[in-house]
């Protein structure tokens, strides 16, 4: 049989009796099987118990959206429109309209991101001229129906 | 003639042409703010900057006038150098708020600034803060983002003569502005809008509406009365965000008036018919044995918004059926401009185009007479007409009726009485060719999705002729124009429209198809 390329074939065909023998009794493969499972034994665990525990997301991690708000409480957002533009998943929807405070003209209505076209690339990020938009480091993202996943203004601006 | 050189090319001129104009026929993009080829050149804003060899300065090009053996330098380090520094005075008090502005796109300010500036200011003290205000009940003006150009003050001085805004205040705080009780309300306002090159005035209907690279451009034909300005029509997610008057020196030059602007919220209105009511496949067969009975048993109403493509198939329907076409119009206040520019009083799209086909345009007094009499037992009605209103007599009468079939827009209460009802596509919705009062054939585009169950005229007036036995299929819009107009196609027809004859009686004499 020419399937030299089968995981545990020999190159060198081993000497003797005694080593044919345990060749043939598979003894040399299952020694090192069991050294692995032994290994991974006192390896520290990859799983965690999640939800009870959750992963400490490292710094930078791209996961839901947050409308950010100045220290008046007043949404930082001008709906200028720029991530709706930087989006490459087009999942943020807009609606302009004139702006309820003195020192702009306009702010957004409506504010919509489908969580399901999102693609999680921070674009809308890079894109806001007044760092309104940022991703939070929340990844637990449930929900039972497809309108759920669409975040509205109070959503975004609540996470 | 005299012969002039730009940047190395000779070029021979008619006397008097500005040297902007020479670039330009040279397709040369020269970069400007203040001109306007509709308007009076005022070589105010300095950004057009050429060289000369007549002087040793860089000269204005939109006010500078060709003269024999003139030597024109478009580009180089001197001209750029110039244009740059013009824009940097420019920019001094321009707020730079391109991310809220709604001019951001389309904007001259921005195309130049981002051509011929790198991107850096040297300005450190405060800007002035001018008025963000209403100049009238259309028209808000962002005062700080003015540039002084003054095209919205010549354009209301010599386009349309009212002269309402003017330049107020002097120096760094220089702006247009309106007297305090005389508000920017002339019938052509909203063009100040169009053509300000930066977002000073902006049209209150498209505020914060869309950016204006999300939406989608279509050129079509106002239907708003019978001069027909070719305009462009901007859509986003299927709704029309606004329409601008698109350049046609045939027509409408550079301009159109508000009244086409406004009012095309019946497209999407509350009153649209949406859903076709009754049966509507043995509408034919209804007609035909109602028809049958005698001559003029069966009438139809139409009106003069319907386009040619409707009105031949209408004729169709009427020589098979043996019935009168009564066509509803509508009037109005016909209106001049200081420059000539006019308005029409017929503010239906086609009437001349509804003349072409059936000769004369009959009113609808006899088919109210019949319907009243009696005489006629089958009234089918095809209107395309926004906020038509049927005479009170009609709608008594038509109770008498043995079949009334409406083909409409929008709700009425004919179209309560009526046995079949199929809802019809507006002016927005549908393909056709408008014939404009001086018999200028013209092509309408649709700009969204119809509505509902919405469906063409002309679908449906083919589909009565089929089960007539007259026509064998439906055929698309442009096969039934092309079969109406032999001599003309659609892509005859053009973005510019064609001109069949000099008048619009001389069109009734231009050869019909077949049928």
């Amino acid at each position: 049989m020419a399937n030299d390329d089968r995981v545990g074939s020999r190159d060198v065909e081993p000497k003797g009796f005694l080593a044919k023998t345990l060749m043939k009794l598979y003894v040399p493969s299952v020694l090192s099987g069991m050294k692995k499972t032994m290994e991974y034994m006192i390896r520290p665990k990859a799983t965690l118990q999640y939800p009870e525990v959750k992963r400490v997301t490292r710094k930078g991690y791209r996961g839901e959206h947050r409308l950010k708000q100045d220290e008046q409480g007043r949404m930082k957002c001008v709906a200028c429109f720029m991530c709706q533009t930087a989006c490459p998943a087009e999942c943020i929807e807009i609606t302009a309209g004139p702006s309820p405070w003195p020192d702009r003209d306009k702010a957004p209505v409506q504010f919509r991101i489908d969580m399901m076209k999102c693609i999680y690339c921070g674009m809308c990020e890079e894109a806001c001229p007044c760092d309104a938009i940022e991703l939070t480091e929340t990844y637990t993202q449930v929900s039972t129906s497809r309108e759920e996943k669409i975040y509205d203004i109070n959503r975004l601006l609540s996470n | 003639m005299p012969k002039i050189k730009i940047d190395g090319k000779e070029v021979e001129v008619v006397p008097g042409t500005r040297v902007i104009d020479a670039c330009d026929h040279e397709g040369l993009d020269i970069p400007r703010f203040c001109y306007h080829p509709g308007l009076t050149p005022a070589g105010n804003c300095r950004m057009c900057l050429v060289k000369v060899s007549n002087s040793r300065k860089l000269e204005v090009s939109c006010v500078y006038p060709c003269s024999e053996g003139l030597e024109v330098t478009t580009s180089g380090p001197e001209v750029e150098a110039g244009r740059k520094a013009v824009l940097e005075y420019m920019l001094i008090n321009h707020p730079l708020d391109c991310p809220i502005c709604d001019k951001a796109g389309e904007c001259q300010l921005q195309d130049n600034t981002a051509e011929h500036r790198d991107g850096l200011t040297r300005f450190v003290d405060p800007k002035v803060v001018k008025d963000t205000k209403d100049l009238g009940p259309q028209i808000k003006i962002w005062g700080s983002r003015c540039i002084s150009c003054t095209r919205c003050v010549r354009f209301c001085e010599e386009v349309v003569g009212t002269g309402e805004l003017a330049m107020t205040q002097r120096g760094d705080h220089q702006v247009a502005d309106v007297h305090p009780e005389i508000p920017l309300d002339n019938p052509m306002s909203l063009n100040v809008v169009d053509i300000c090159p930066v977002g000073a005035l902006i049209d209150k209907d498209f505020l914060y509406a869309s950016r204006v690279w999300f939406t989608k451009r279509t050129d079509t034909v106002c239907a708003g009365c019978s001069k027909g300005c070719n305009i462009v029509a901007t859509v986003h997610q299927n709704d029309i965000k606004r329409v601008q008057p698109r350049e046609n020196h045939a027509v409408n030059h550079y301009w159109m008036c508000d009244a086409g602007r406004q009012g095309l919220d019946y497209v999407k209105g509350p009153n649209r018919l949406k859903l076709h009511r009754g049966d509507r496949k043995t509408l034919a067969a209804k007609l035909s044995a109602i028809a049958a009975r005698g001559p003029a048993r069966v009438g139809i109403l139409a009106s003069t918004y319907a386009t040619v493509e409707e009105a031949y198939l209408l004729k169709q329907v009427a020589d098979q059926l043996g019935a009168r076409v009564g066509f509803i119009g509508r009037g109005g206040d016909e209106w001049t401009a200081k420059n000539g520019w006019k308005i029409e009083a017929d503010k239906t799209p086609n009437r001349a185009g509804v003349a072409m086909v059936f000769g004369a345009v009959e009113g609808p007094e006899a088919i109210l007479a019949g319907v009243q009499s009696g005489a006629i037992q089958a009234l089918l009605v095809v209107n395309g007409m926004p906020g038509a209103t049927y005479a009170p007599e009609l709608l008594a009468a038509a109770k008498k009726l043995e079949l009334l079939a409406v083909c409409d827009i929008e709700k009425s209460p004919l179209s309560e009485a009526a046995h079949v009802v199929i809802a019809s596509t507006t002016w927005a919705e549908k393909d056709g060719v408008y014939v404009n009062s001086t018999g200028r054939v013209q092509r309408i585009q649709p700009l969204i999705v119809s509505q509902g169950q919405a469906r063409s005229d002309v679908a449906t007036l083919q589909e009565i002729l089929v089960g007539l036995g007259v026509r064998r299929a439906v055929l698309s819009t442009e096969a039934v124009f092309t079969e109406a107009v032999p001599a003309l196609d659609y892509a005859k027809v053009g973005s510019q429209g064609v001109v069949l004859a000099s008048s619009p009686e001389a069109t009734t004499t231009v050869s019909l198809g077949a049928k």
